[in-house]
């Protein structure tokens, strides 16, 4: 694959010093975190806008198209939808648990055809194909009225469940494949075996388990090529709602209506408004802002004594809760997602965001002179939080890597990235530890830019409850955006720091940049800028997120690949 | 059924084109040796023990059991490692091993963690920020030995002993560039993967002996199906892409031939000390949150117990165990202890030279000792559950395994030299243990290369590599390990 120039993408250390970067970086190995104090961070531009001249000349830009494996949930809820009315075994499907790269799930080059996924592909099959045929109504699309019948309705099973199985219809040569296939199984073994071989086999095939899209002829110059009907529509179901084409979808693919920006936008809106989108997109925020640092958590008893497990669960919870409704119900920005004033909250929550305790989980004005947005939420400001401190190293790393794609480089080897050990007389705040740690040179660099962020956070403790002291000494939450192309300047505490980003096109371009490196499976750093750029116009234009997925289906990568060897 | 030289060396085209492709930057030619002795005797299994932090270097100096300067035969553990001194003439210890290939890396890690996550294993430059540029030896091996056919069961184990399940981070174990193999934290679900279906020890004599049941005869039939749609979509799709459905495409031929479904083909030869560890292996075992000691406990000796047996059985003869950090009630931490913010922080604090403000604390190092003395007591329960399988040739398994310890970092500040990795076991090919091996720090002041140490296990294990990783942080098996 020819990999596009990389425009106006940080990657580079920090400015004028050392790189930087630090222990806590969420996606890091450690689960508990680490040190607070360490150094590292990033000076750098982030994201910034292509001038639209400049992509303007470089013709059809297409997105990358690694040949994919359906993630675990896109292929559990596939064969779901291939078996609609067979009872799948309770104890699921089985899969191994899949590998994180740059917070998500979906790495084309991360996913690895262990023994293990492949023992799971074959024993689900059988399983699934069991059951399938326990009541062969449930499954064939007619009804042998006796044996005669058999071999011409198990071929009418191949070709229509083949078509759903393959997201396309089947090749001649497949055709002939399968039905040669099921005619010996049948002599050997009669109908019911030899059905449940054919299913066996269709959930094992690579059409199945992989998104294929060898394209169309090439357009002029050879090396792009337009994806075709069936394809097009994979890759729009998948990316929308977690699973396979519907009738409807498949309908207009047979029908031709995918060829254009307009056919493709009026399936996209309609995926948008069918209820398999909601997790599909749930999916996607959680993985994007990091949701999984609120698994597993601990704080210490004696500080917190009312955290628990229960707690725990809540705040995700709610966090999830809180940006699907964002994104659905409430605003549908990225100026509500960063300045909404609300939370979702139950009891135990309650006492955290200083609200009455409701008997359910429920969408409550909160204080909006202290909180806004996502950044905000008590559960991501406990995953990004040690034990018994806030960590302003770990927030600002989260709003500079998940926010502004500009995520900081790790500590040179061999640098401090402890905090200066301190009597216990000698209280200091959080912040005032760090900076006593970070004013080192090789620390200061980057620090500058990463505790500058973290910083407009210390109104939050280890849960994310408002404070106003630490340790008796009052809190300081005033900071500095640095290095940004759009968003630099100082701000005091989150309410101000999330009208800063809230304006943020940097921002816009970041989260558009996440969104296709989803799509197309890749990291974020293979995203060509002028593939990311119109999308990126839409969500400023609009707005709406729903508009800034419309856009991005309907752009030149989502509907191109390019031509490879 | 016992195959001959010639098969073992008929790797085809694509097979050898794989293997390659498998080994990342190296140049790299495995193939299988005649293996001679091992054709007659046991098998030769390697297991890699990979935990976390590693010691504090202040920590660990190694002296002559009189006092004084060690030698190669004359050493005392540290009191770090002391749990290990009544075993230590089953092991080898390393003075000045590092990670070479890590400080020629291009590409900085994500953070401080990944740095030697990557490179702890695969030894090559990062494919990205967070992820190994190559196979981690265990997958190395595991490849090579199951090539052109598989020789067990299973290729491999990727394994976890840890607690809650939360594995989405950890990226230790590598197919090749990028990819990464989840690790399994789950007793049971690796319980299942090892002993469901089998009926020992029969499963393990030649496949279909009295002819397949029409079971195996339908399945071989549905995958040959799938081998054939991996053939036709090839044709239409560009190199890579190509690559990586032969991946998978030889994986399902090699699992037609680990479930016994290819005529003639036939995997392990169990010890007679294989033995089902039977259900009562999972007893307390689980993933879930939080965690407690009697959980970590369970899972840690169930993953220890499964290997073993997994071993012993030859379901599989390469195993990668991680083993996570003991819970902090169990070595005498509690949050907010000497003013640290968790476990993790403390570990830092305690580091020779990087900020290591708790190191001279003695009641902090009492429980960092307490820390480190409860993973050598695990390593040494590991050797314990090999010394204790008797092999045909009169030795035990812990002789015909290679066992490797090592961690992700060096030292508690995320060093990456003076690595304070063990090895035990591997007596039969050449790892002569009861030694402590001194390795020169050069003009660079770099120490022996950690690539080294992985050329020395394969070609132990019957591959014939003579670099791994980075070739430029490689010259060769490490000198004077096998003897």
């Amino acid at each position: 694959m020819v990999r596009c120039i990389l425009l106006g993408l940080l990657v580079a250390g920090c400015a004028g010093s050392i790189g930087g970067g630090n222990d806590d970086e969420p996606g890091g190995g450690g689960a508990s975190g680490g040190s607070t104090g360490t150094s590292g961070g990033t000076g750098g531009s982030g994201v910034v806008s292509m001038p639209s001249s400049a992509c303007a000349k470089t013709g059809v830009v297409p997105g990358p198209a690694p040949v994919v494996r359906l993630t675990n949930t896109e292929y559990r809820n596939s064969v779901r939808d291939l078996l609609p009315r067979v009872t799948m075994p309770a104890a699921g499907l089985g899969l191994p648990a899949e590998v994180a790269t740059q917070g998500f799930l979906n790495n084309a080059q991360t996913q690895t055809p262990s023994a293990e996924v492949i023992e799971n592909v074959h024993d689900n099959a059988q399983t699934v194909a069991r059951a399938a045929v326990a009541d062969l109504t449930k499954v064939l699309p007619c009804k042998p009225a006796s044996a005669a019948d058999e071999p011409a309705c198990g071929k009418q099973f191949i070709q229509s469940f083949g078509k759903q199985a393959f997201r396309r219809p089947m090749t001649d040569q497949e055709l002939a494949r399968y039905n040669a296939f099921f005619t010996d199984a049948y002599g050997k073994w009669g109908f019911p075996t030899s059905i449940r071989m054919v299913i066996e086999a269709f959930l094992q095939s690579p059409s199945f388990l992989y998104r294929l899209e060898p394209g169309l002829a090439p357009l002029t110059g050879g090396k792009v090529a337009p994806l075709g009907p069936y394809e097009l529509a994979s890759r729009l179901s998948y990316l929308l709602t977690d699973t396979m084409p519907d009738a409807m979808l498949m309908a207009a693919a047979d029908g031709g209506k995918l060829a254009t920006p307009a056919g493709l936008e009026a399936e996209a809106r309609r995926l948008l408004a069918d209820a398999r989108a909601r997790p599909a997109i749930a999916a996607f925020n959680a993985q994007w802002l990091r949701f999984d640092a609120m698994d597993s958590l601990v704080k210490s008893p004696d500080l917190y004594p009312k955290f628990n497990t229960a707690m725990a669960a809540s705040m995700k919870d709610a966090a999830v809760r809180y940006v699907d409704r964002i994104f659905w119900d409430e605003g549908r920005t990225v100026d509500a997602l960063l300045g909404d004033g609300h939370a979702f909250v139950d009891a135990a929550l309650a006492p955290i965001y200083g609200v009455p305790a409701p008997t359910a989980m429920s969408w409550v004005k909160v204080d909006d002179t202290q909180r806004a947005g996502v950044m905000t939420q008590a559960g991501l400001l406990a995953g990004f939080a040690h034990e018994r401190t806030s960590a302003p190293v770990l927030r600002g790393v989260l709003v500079l890597d998940r926010l502004l794609c500009a995520s900081p480089p790790a500590p040179p080897a061999g640098v401090n990235t402890n905090l200066p050990e301190l009597g216990p007389m000698a209280k200091l705040t959080t912040r005032q530890q760090l900076e006593m740690s970070h004013r080192a040179p090789e620390c200061a660099a980057c620090h500058r830019a990463i505790d500058g962020v973290g910083f407009g956070f210390e109104n939050f403790d280890a849960v994310g409850q408002w404070r106003t002291t630490e340790f008796g000494l009052p809190v300081d939450a005033h900071g500095e955006i640095v290095g940004t192309p759009d968003a630099n300047g100082t701000f005091n505490g989150a309410v101000e720091l999330a009208r800063k980003l809230g304006k943020s096109q940097s921002l816009r371009q970041c989260l558009v940049r996440h969104w296709m490196a989803y799509t197309f499976a890749v990291t974020r750093e293979e995203v060509d800028a002028c593939a990311a750029d119109p999308v990126a116009r839409a969500l400023s234009s609009n707005g709406d997120f729903r508009e800034m997925l419309v856009s991005l289906v309907k752009s030149d990568a989502f509907r191109h690949r390019p031509v490879t060897p | 059924m016992k195959r001959t030289l010639t098969t073992r060396l008929a790797l085809s085209r694509r097979q050898l084109m794989h293997t390659l492709g498998a080994s990342g930057a190296a140049t790299f030619l495995p193939w299988l040796r005649p293996r001679n002795a091992a054709a007659a005797g046991p098998p030769t299994r390697l297991l890699v023990f990979w935990s976390g932090s590693g010691v504090p270097r202040q920590t660990y100096s190694f002296k002559a059991a009189g006092g004084g300067a060690p030698t190669e035969t004359d050493f005392v553990f540290p009191d770090v490692r002391g749990a290990l001194n009544p075993i230590k003439k089953d092991l080898i210890a390393f003075e000045n091993l590092d990670m070479v290939s890590a400080t020629v890396d291009p590409l900085t890690a994500a953070n401080a963690h990944y740095a030697g996550e990557t490179h702890s294993l695969s030894a090559v430059s990062r494919a990205n920020r967070d992820t190994a540029g190559g196979p981690s030896i265990d997958q190395f091996v595991a490849k090579s030995i199951n090539s052109p056919s598989p020789v067990t069961r299973l290729p491999s184990l990727s394994l976890t002993a840890q607690v809650d399940g939360n594995v989405a981070a950890t990226k230790v174990c590598t197919a090749g560039p990028g990819q990464v193999i989840a690790l399994d934290p789950s007793p049971s679900n690796t319980y299942k993967r090892l002993f469901s279906g089998v009926t020992l020890p029969t499963a393990m004599k030649p496949a279909m002996p009295a002819g397949p049941t029409d079971a195996q005869l339908q399945n071989k039939s549905v995958l040959d199906l799938v081998l054939a749609d991996f053939d036709a979509v090839r044709t239409k799709l560009g190199k890579s892409e190509v690559t990586k459905l032969d991946a998978h495409a030889d994986a399902v031929r090699d699992l037609e031939k680990r479930l016994g479904l290819i005529a003639g083909q036939s995997v392990g030869s169990p010890t007679a000390g294989c033995a089902d560890p039977t259900m009562s292996v999972l007893a307390g075992t689980g993933n879930r949150y939080p965690a407690t000691s009697d959980l970590y406990k369970a899972n840690f000796t169930a993953m220890s117990k499964l290997v073993q047996a997994a071993f012993a059985c030859d379901l599989t003869r390469v195993v990668l165990l991680a083993v996570s950090e003991p819970i902090g009630a169990d070595w005498g931490y509690t949050s907010g202890n000497w003013g640290t913010t968790d476990a993790h922080d403390l570990i830092h604090k305690t580091s020779y030279n990087q900020g290591g403000t708790l190191k001279a604390n003695a009641d902090a190092m009492k429980a960092i000792s307490n820390l480190h003395d409860i993973e050598a007591r695990q390593f040494a329960a590991m050797l314990d559950l090999l010394r204790a399988v008797p092999e045909a040739d009169g030795k035990t398994l812990l002789d015909h395994t290679i066992v490797l310890w090592c961690s992700q970092i060096g030292e508690h500040g995320h060093a990456l030299d003076y690595l304070p990795w063990i090895m035990a076991g591997g007596s039969t090919v050449g790892f002569k243990p009861g030694r402590y091996l001194q390795y020169a720090r050069g003009a660079d002041g770099k120490g022996a290369s950690h690539s080294n140490l992985f050329v020395s296990i394969a070609q132990a294990m019957g591959v014939q590599a003579t670099t791994f990783g980075n070739p430029k942080t490689c010259t060769g098996p490490l000198d004077r390990l096998r003897v």
